[in-house]
């Protein structure tokens, strides 16, 4: 019936109807022309869940979780489903409990900087609603119109401006919780730092394995007084690589500090006119803010920096126009990849700052060999490398020759010092990179944390791990048939 | 020596086949609330340390890991005791790149030592705390001090640990990677645990450039309000500030950036500590007056850490000032009110008054959304209240606990309930 590898159990329709009981009638969907919208997330990953359910309530919430588990079911835990490592997917079938419905921001308290939202709340919506205070939620993952805090949460969510202000974990102060076993219970607080072990920080960047967030606190940061944007232009890669370690080495934390390279800037310039010279090597986006004096001073400091590494020309953008314009080609370079190629795989390996320089070198010699361009566009100040392959799917081989270079770039992040993912997570996809980093008693450790949880194996089962009861075939057997029928979007 | 000792002698012996000399008796320096061990075991390398938890493990014995001993005094009387596991050997710096902003020591490695290597690259680890004390011991206290208002919590600047199991696996946590996502984040169930889930032998950290320009004004104020109201409007103001703390009617402003944004921030400040007497300190002063703070726990008997919402911090300077005056006790009290973290160091009275004190303003604290821990009480102090109070995950945390230390080797007894 679809990509799964072997649905758990029938969905009996004594089921369908607790379910109903449960949320109300009109939010559960079972009939395969319904559920087939929630097949897949951003990934290429794709299986078929046996029932969606939308619950509005955390109680409802624990009710869905508790009749799927006593019926065998497994459970899977969704957002906007915009995640890049397949953590949304049904990969054994099962109940997916989509919690875009949960939706509302119940609490902005500006004196002290924190906001209580529901899980379904859509990251930018949630900066939205704090700007009349003054504040705004700092981890902006280029997702923002869409994803949900709860994914963010689930993913330990990056994006441009984590670099000095951190990534989702750093912001999260408490949650309710619904556990794999549908207990309802409260981790951490309203202050950050409560008595007893940090299980926020545990969930945060589970992956939906350790149970739902149903309320998220979070913290909100002040507007900066200034902030100062700049186009930093160099003639090659190597020139750009070796100025984002220049300036970290020189002690400079910029808020944000993006690279992208010709190959984005060529799709780019096709796509909008946003000022990038179509003839660079490579540009870095780097955005300073803080004091009016820090600012002009940082500035002028990088510029410096810059320059002696061998920037053609270094911009520096004031106004508010001038710097979204800049940031509307970052912003846009994904989807302006589709000028480049019908298909484009994208990867998440982190490196050592100062091992940027050689680790994308190493890559473009990849794309070389395999004949792939790979256009990179990423968090060049964290070292979160996201190596975008080029290619085709409908010439044959292509797609598991696409994963091969994948594999081989993972490699290379592990070998030089560095992880397979700083923001979208293993989910299905990565799962078996993970040996490359654990051992068999870290494993053992993490199966403790899943334990003490109440996790199990039917609750979003086939992720992060390498080995999973019924797992073994999902992924790799099946891609090719799945990327025949995925479509380009399905490759962000 | 080897690395597992045979299962069929007692600990002593067990222990010494595993770290020879390196083992001593306990002795009343290694005493945790009065409860002394029978032996001290300070072994040289990860593998010693692993073998000598794992024999105790096995041998039902209750070990307690040693840094510096500097926060013994935090946590419940321990209900078992036989082995102090001494880190201070395992100091070594095992890589430290600059110009990646990271750096990977063994857990012993004092904080102090940690520091000068990092100011031969004018760089510094953001996580207050004496120089004596070890960097293991800092994590798993996890409390931050008041360069938490600029830097954020302690845990957020461990990247990556290894943390010694009672089962004597050795485990990674993190990376050393500024960013990582690989695995659920094991770090942050290390930092603040007070080794009750393992021993964290070594670490990965970010670290922070030292800010261009700093320097500490000190001004008094006729009332604590009006500090507490001068802390309230510099750090609304958003100037450059590493903390700002309120120590009963005397504000602290340590101002730290771009020399020109420290500049500035200066002549803003001067509104605020306007008619009062302001001091400047720089340098090593401002460093004395700011490391003297960890110092006051020497002159009281009881210290309580209060965790509120910013806005809370004035009800509950108020709250505890009330409550020691109604049980017949002194407080002075350090607040750095951005972080909405009090700290109330009682003397003078007894511990009935001091037990009294605690549950009223934990009350207070936790209505008001906050907590209220105790960091330093004698035993008989301890013996009436517990010194974390609730949490709604208690049964959570107690199945972590039951995962990872089944027998209770680790700490028995001191953490949240009675972990
Ligand atoms: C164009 C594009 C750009 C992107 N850019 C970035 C970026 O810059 N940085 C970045 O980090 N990511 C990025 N992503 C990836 C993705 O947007 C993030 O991972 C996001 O956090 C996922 O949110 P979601 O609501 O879509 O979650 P989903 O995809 O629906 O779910 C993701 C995971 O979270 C779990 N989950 C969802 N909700 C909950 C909940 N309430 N409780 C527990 N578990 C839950 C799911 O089971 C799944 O494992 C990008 C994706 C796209 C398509």
């Amino acid at each position: 019936m679809n990509a799964n590898a072997s649905p758990a159990k029938a969905l009996e329709k004594s089921v369908v109807r607790q379910l109903e009981r449960a949320v109300g009638k009109d939010s559960v969907l079972w009939r395969p022309e319904e559920v087939l919208a929630f097949e897949y997330d951003g990934t290429i990953e794709r299986a078929m869940p046996q029932a969606v359910a939308f619950p509005n309530t955390a109680h409802q919430v624990a009710e869905v979780v508790r009749i799927a588990l006593d019926a065998g079911l497994p459970v899977v835990p969704r957002g906007a489903g915009t995640g890049l490592s397949g953590g949304a997917v049904a990969a054994l079938g099962g109940v997916v409990v989509a919690l875009t419905r949960m939706k509302r921001i119940l609490e902005i308290d500006a004196e002290n900087q924190l906001a209580v939202v529901e899980p379904g709340v859509v990251n930018l919506e949630l900066s939205k609603a704090a700007e009349p205070h003054g504040l705004y939620y700092a981890p902006d993952p280029s997702s923002q119109r869409v994803c949900t805090l709860g994914g963010n949460v689930a993913e330990n969510a990056g994006g441009p401006h984590c670099l000095a202000y951190g990534v989702t974990t750093n912001h999260v102060l408490g949650l309710e919780v619904v556990t794999p076993t549908g207990d309802i219970v409260e981790l951490g607080g309203r202050t950050g730092q409560t008595p007893g072990y940090d299980l926020r920080g545990l969930f945060v960047g589970s992956e939906g394995t350790l149970g739902i967030a149903t309320k998220i606190v979070l913290r909100l940061l002040p507007r900066s007084e200034a902030t100062r944007t700049l186009l930093a232009i160099f003639d090659t890669v190597d020139e750009a690589s070796e100025a984002v370690s220049a300036i970290i080495g020189h002690g400079i934390v910029p808020s944000a500090l993006e690279m992208i390279d010709h190959h984005v800037i060529k799709a780019v310039v096709q796509a909008m006119d946003v000022g990038y010279p179509d003839d660079a090597g490579a540009v870095l986006l780097i955005e300073v803010d803080g004091l009016r004096e820090a600012v002009i001073e940082e500035a002028i400091e990088i510029k410096e920096v810059c320059a002696a590494e061998g920037a053609r020309e270094v911009r520096v953008a004031e106004e508010a126009a001038e710097r979204e314009r800049l940031w509307a080609g970052r912003k846009g370079s994904i989807s302006a990849l589709g000028r480049l190629a019908p298909n484009y795989y994208v990867l998440d390996g982190v490196v050592p700052r100062t091992k940027l320089p050689d680790v994308l070198r190493e890559v473009y010699k990849l794309g070389e060999q395999y004949g792939f361009p790979i256009a990179n566009v990423f968090h060049a100040g964290d070292g979160n490398l996201h190596p975008n392959v080029l290619f085709d799917e409908r010439i044959p081989g292509e797609t598991a020759r696409v994963l091969e270079v994948g594999a081989k770039i993972m490699r290379l992040c592990v070998d030089a010092g560095g992880t397979i993912t700083g923001e979208h997570g293993v989910g299905l996809e990565k799962r078996s990179f993970m040996e490359w980093i654990f051992s068999e008693a870290d494993f053992a450790a993490m199966a403790n944390v899943k334990a003490a949880f109440g996790g199990n194996d039917l609750y979003n089962p086939c992720k992060i791990f390498p080995t999973g009861k019924g797992c073994g075939e999902v992924t790799q057997t099946k891609i090719e048939h799945v990327m025949k029928q995925a479509g380009p979007d399905a490759y962000i | 020596m080897s690395t597992t000792a045979p299962s069929d002698i007692g600990l002593e012996e067990a222990l010494r086949s595993v770290i020879g000399d390196g083992l001593t008796s306990g002795g009343d320096e290694h005493a945790v609330d009065g409860v002394v061990p029978s032996l001290a075991a300070s072994p040289a390398s990860v593998d010693a340390l692993s073998a000598i938890l794992r024999a105790s493990s096995e041998r039902n014995a209750a070990v307690i890991p040693w840094g510096a001993g500097f926060h013994m005094s935090l946590g419940n009387v321990p209900t078992r005791y036989d082995v102090a596991l001494k880190t201070t050997k395992l100091n070594r710096l095992v890589e430290y790149e600059p110009a990646d902003l990271t750096v990977t020591v063994e857990a012993g490695m004092t904080l102090g030592r940690l520091s000068q290597h990092l100011l031969e690259h004018r760089q510094f680890l953001p996580i207050d705390g004496p120089d004596e004390a070890t960097i293991g011991g800092l994590l798993a206290v996890g409390l931050g001090g008041p360069s938490q208002q600029a830097y954020g919590f302690p845990r957020d600047w461990l990247l990556g640990c290894k943390i010694a199991l009672v089962d004597g696996t050795v485990v990674r946590a993190g990376g050393r990677v500024v960013k990582n996502v690989a695995g659920y984040d094991m770090t942050r169930m290390a930092v603040g645990s007070l080794g009750t889930l393992g021993v964290i032998v070594e670490a990965t950290l970010k670290v922070a450039p030292v800010p261009a320009a700093q320097e500490t004004h000190l001004a008094a104020y006729a009332e604590a309000s009006d500090a507490l109201e001068a802390a309230r409007t510099a750090t609304r103001a958003g100037l450059a500030l590493r903390a700002v703390a309120v120590l009963e009617k005397q504000g602290a402003f340590w101002l730290a950036g771009s020399s020109t944004a420290v500049e500035r921030s200066r002549e803003e400040l001067r509104d605020l500590t306007g008619d009062t007497e302001a001091r400047r300190l720089d340098g090593q002063a401002a460093d004395r007056w700011w490391a003297s703070l960890d110092r006051l726990d020497a002159t009281s008997d009881v210290t309580v850490r209060v965790s509120v919402p910013p806005s809370e911090v004035a009800a509950m300077l108020l709250a505890l000032a009330a409550s020691t005056e109604s049980a017949g006790t002194s407080v002075k009290r350090v607040a750095v009110p951005a972080v909405g973290v009090i700290i109330g160091r009682l003397t003078g009275g007894a511990a009935d008054s001091y037990a009294d004190v605690i549950e009223w303003v934990r009350r207070d604290a936790v209505s008001r959304g906050g907590s209220l821990i105790v960091t330093k009480a004698s035993q008989d102090v301890k013996d009436r209240v517990d010194v974390w109070g609730d949490s709604p995950a208690l049964p959570l945390m107690r199945s972590l606990k039951q995962e990872f230390d089944p027998n209770a080797t680790l700490n028995p007894g001191r953490f949240v309930g009675g972990i």
